[in-house]
């Protein structure tokens, strides 16, 4: 009798417990919805860092889930479903990821602005850092034929011209409609008549 | 109620890695344990009547109450049952007396969620740290009781299977305090017994 006394008065405590609902979330200041799992509807419930209670936040529902939204513009919604757990704290942090065209954007401008610092290490003859940073980029960028155009650009200048016309051929195998690579490939291969180790 | 491993769902899949895991719990527990102890009666009779026995010796019986340290280990958690092996040892008795005990059994828990459940995805991250937690479990173990009776000090190796309750309260995220009370029979080699405990102590999820 006393044990189901205790159990009850633990179970009661239990109930009575506002289980902790904080989200944060990288970048901050996202804006946390809850979305109604019939209708698709949205309410903000705030910003991150958002702290509240799990029955404040689920005060209503009847199907036991949270549908929560996190969302900033520029970046993709990240959505979670999560059970109304009586007597849980749940902590969540949403790491939200750019939207693909503005981190494609981002993408280029870095490889466009790299280029640049290329060619100003060309003009001052430091082809040695120039092609680490074309090399760094090629990891980055393995599908780009720009980057191979002027990693042959520098073999010339260096006067490797098998190294040359094999970065030429590269480039013009990533991308056939590079005219300046395709030039250069036959440039070199008449004038020099030579073959390069790798046929791309 | 909905089982927590079927509620937790991403409505976004993302094609890569995702790991939810239930942690481990390892529990530091200080308190009572008290054995009841009756000696079993010899069951060699007589059969020389040329022997006379002045005396017959009864079977003895005693209690063994000893202050003592449990360390319990959680492990195979599905949110609503785990598995665990724990070790008791006395700390302080009266005569040297007391039980060393190890155990194997499993926790059932009532409520929602035994454990704290993290899930990752993509650098996101959900933690579920329940805050009370019961449960009830059975445990079966060996030990080694070192009992006083009027005349001397005896010690016995005994099997025991016991039932078992209690509760934690979470105090953060990676800890809280437990409860538990334990009864049991023990069957040992000298002695039968029943087996009363109760612990307090800390509980970490690892």
């Amino acid at each position: 009798m006393k044990t189901r006394l205790v159990l009850c008065l633990f179970m009661n405590i239990s109930l009575l417990h506002a289980g902790e609902f904080i989200i944060n979330s990288s970048p901050k200041d996202c804006e946390v919805s809850l979305v109604d799992a019939n209708t698709g509807k949205k309410s903000v419930l705030g910003k991150t860092p958002y702290e509240s209670t799990i029955e404040q936040v689920a005060g209503g529902l009847e199907n036991g889930t949270l549908q929560i939204e996190v969302h900033k513009p520029g970046f993709i919604p990240y959505h979670i479903a999560l059970p109304t757990t009586i007597g849980a704290d749940v902590k969540l942090f949403a790491n939200l990821e750019i939207e693909k065209d503005i981190k494609m954007n981002q993408d280029f401008d870095l490889l466009v602005g790299d280029l640049f610092d290329v060619l100003r290490m060309v003009r001052v003859k430091d082809y040695q850092n120039s092609f680490k940073k074309l090399e760094k980029l090629e990891k980055k960028f393995p599908h780009f034929s720009i980057i191979f155009e002027m990693k042959g650009m520098i073999s010339y200048l260096k006067k490797n011209y098998k190294e040359a016309l094999n970065f030429y051929r590269k480039s013009f195998g990533l991308n056939p409609k590079n005219r300046e690579a395709y030039k250069m490939k036959v440039y070199l291969e008449k004038k020099f008549k030579l073959v390069g180790s790798n046929e791309n | 109620m909905l089982r927590l491993t079927v509620l937790i769902s991403f409505l976004i899949a993302a094609p890569s890695f995702a790991n939810g895991t239930y942690s481990n719990v390892l529990t530091y527990n200080f308190g009572m344990a008290t054995v009841s102890v009756a000696e079993n009666e010899s069951s060699i009779t007589q059969t020389d009547d040329s022997v006379q026995v002045d005396e017959e010796e009864s079977a003895g019986g005693s209690a063994v109450s000893a202050m003592s340290f449990q360390l319990t280990y959680e492990f195979l958690h599905d949110g609503r049952m785990s598995y665990f092996v724990k070790a008791t040892a006395p700390l302080m008795s009266g005569a040297g007396t007391g039980v060393f005990a190890g155990h194997f059994g499993f926790n059932k828990y009532l409520n929602d969620l035994g454990s704290k459940y993290t899930y990752d995805l993509n650098g996101s991250k959900v933690v579920i740290v329940p805050t009370f937690r019961y449960y009830w479990g059975a445990a079966g173990g060996i030990g080694y009781l070192i009992y006083s009776t009027e005349s001397a000090t005896k010690s016995d190796v005994f099997f025991d299977l016991s039932f078992h309750g209690g509760g934690s309260f979470a105090l953060g995220d990676n800890w809280g305090l437990k409860g538990e009370l334990a009864v049991g029979r023990t069957t040992g080699v000298a002695t039968t017994g029943i087996k009363i405990e109760f612990f307090f102590g800390a509980t970490f999820f690892i």
